[in-house]
């Protein structure tokens, strides 16, 4: 997997935050990342391509529904988490 | 059987309500809990439901649609949820799942009035709501329609009243959900929609709402697992996971899915101009029958579709007991509403028909066919 995962309290959070960018004409999905990016809680991300995210950021600050971290993922097991 | 106890449940729900059932049941797991395709299948399937309910009860934010087992599960969360000291007015037609949480918080500082009204009086009703408000009001409860007589109560009107003297105000919608318009987007007081899956909605049993503002700040009666924020001990404070613990009932909810599809079809007006045109013309024939006592409003639009009847020299027991040997399903008694029938008079109880959106004019035929013969055996 590569791109971006924004990660979110809930399933149903990435839900809300997949449906919000899919109306905006931006591809999302749903992943379950690795608990070492979530804290060590259960949760999941939506993934996104890297080169829309500063609209996406947008939209979902508009929307009201900012993930609660933005992970650039660089290659395998490979993360860096991004300040917004 | 000609069944007319839609207000204790509905039988005859939509075909797609099953299916639907049944393909949950094959296909999806536990939602929240994994990653994998049967458990995200659950999790669309859940938010689909949210999104269905958001668009009917007019909820733009459907992480404050939470799913319940009935309603008065989502009763008990929306009153313990948001109760505090001091009084607590209710409508004088509420039901248990309404009474009984109050009368569990007694001894906790709380305070019931009842805002008595004349039955099928709204401007008597909205008043009483007016003088029980005072300064020491905490929190407000109203039925939208009650489950004996199908009062359709001013929910719009008291919810404007509450939010004048910073109120909030809990609807129970067990009655009207699914045949009268009731939008959050609306209401400005109102905190909490409450309201079973399996009635008007025409789910299955096992389910039920709790439409919320502001669900976070809700105090919680369960807490458990959420399948989110695992690692912390509390409850997480974000919505729905505060209010929903647990694995939910995902076959029912996948039904219940298609029942609010069913009424987004449909259209609630038309839902309610059938039945309602089902009781006019039940009370036409109705009152061609010697001694029989029907509650009904003169006002249509204030008259769901539930009505109640009694028969003199006749105890509504025996009513029923001889339409079910006809095969007629009716309810009678107090329909877990003892305060509906105090502040009616109806004190001895009533039977109790209620149609639905599959009720058929020849059932409603029928059932006046039995009523006059059980009225001529002694009247």
């Amino acid at each position: 997997m590569n791109g971006i995962l924004l990660t979110s309290k809930s399933v149903t959070y990435a839900q809300q935050m997949k449906k919000t960018l899919e109306q905006n004409g931006f591809w999302a999905e749903i992943v379950r990342p690795d608990t070492e990016l979530t804290k060590g809680s259960c949760a999941y991300a939506v993934n996104i391509s890297q080169k829309f995210l500063p609209e996406v950021l947008d939209i979902l600050r508009l929307n009201r529904l900012l993930p609660v971290r933005v992970i650039l993922i660089e290659g395998k097991k490979l993360y860096r988490e991004l300040r917004i | 059987m000609i069944y007319l106890d839609n207000a204790a449940t509905t039988l005859k729900k939509p075909d797609n309500v099953k299916n639907a059932m049944l393909a949950a049941m094959d296909n999806c797991t536990n939602a929240g809990r994994g990653g994998y395709k049967s458990s995200m299948k659950a999790a669309d399937l859940l938010f689909a439901a949210r999104e269905r309910a958001g668009r009917l009860f007019g909820v733009d934010d459907v992480s404050q649609i939470v799913f319940t087992h009935n309603a008065t599960y989502a009763l008990n969360m929306a009153i313990k949820g948001l109760i505090k000291k001091g009084d607590c007015v209710i409508s004088g037609y509420e039901h248990n799942s309404v009474l009984r949480p109050l009368a569990a918080v007694k001894n906790s500082g709380v305070n019931v009035k009842i805002a008595k009204g004349r039955l099928f009086d709204t401007e008597a009703n909205l008043n009483a709501f007016k003088k029980s408000i005072t300064g020491q009001t905490t929190l407000a409860v109203c039925t939208h329609m009650s489950n004996v007589f199908g009062f359709i109560l001013p929910v719009k009107e008291i919810d404007d009243l509450c939010y004048m003297k910073g109120i909030p105000l809990i609807i129970d919608a067990s009655q009207s959900a699914g045949s009268i318009g009731v939008k959050l987007s609306d209401l400005r007081a109102t905190r909490a929609i409450c309201m079973p899956g399996h009635k008007g909605l025409y789910g299955p049993q096992g389910t039920g709402i709790l439409i919320c503002k502001d669900g976070h700040k809700f105090n919680t009666i369960i807490e458990g697992g959420t399948g989110s924020v695992s690692a912390e001990e509390q409850q997480p404070g974000f919505m729905p996971d505060k209010l929903e613990s647990g694995t939910l009932n995902i076959p029912g909810i996948a039904g219940l899915s298609e029942g609010i599809e069913y009424i987004l079809q449909k259209g609630t007006e038309k839902i309610f101009q059938y039945t309602s045109s089902l009781i006019e013309w039940l009370v036409y024939e109705l009152l061609k029958i010697p001694g029989i006592k029907i509650y009904a409003a003169r006002d249509k639009k204030i008259q769901g579709s539930v009505l109640s009847f009694t028969i003199r020299n006749f105890s509504a027991g025996e009513i029923a007991e001889r339409l079910d040997e006809k095969n007629i399903a009716v309810r009678s008694g107090m329909h877990c509403s003892p305060l509906a029938h105090k502040t009616a008079g109806t004190i001895n109880g009533t039977v109790r028909v209620s149609v639905s959106s599959f009720t058929t004019e020849s059932e409603i035929s029928e059932f006046v066919k039995e009523v006059k013969k059980i009225s001529r055996m002694k009247n």
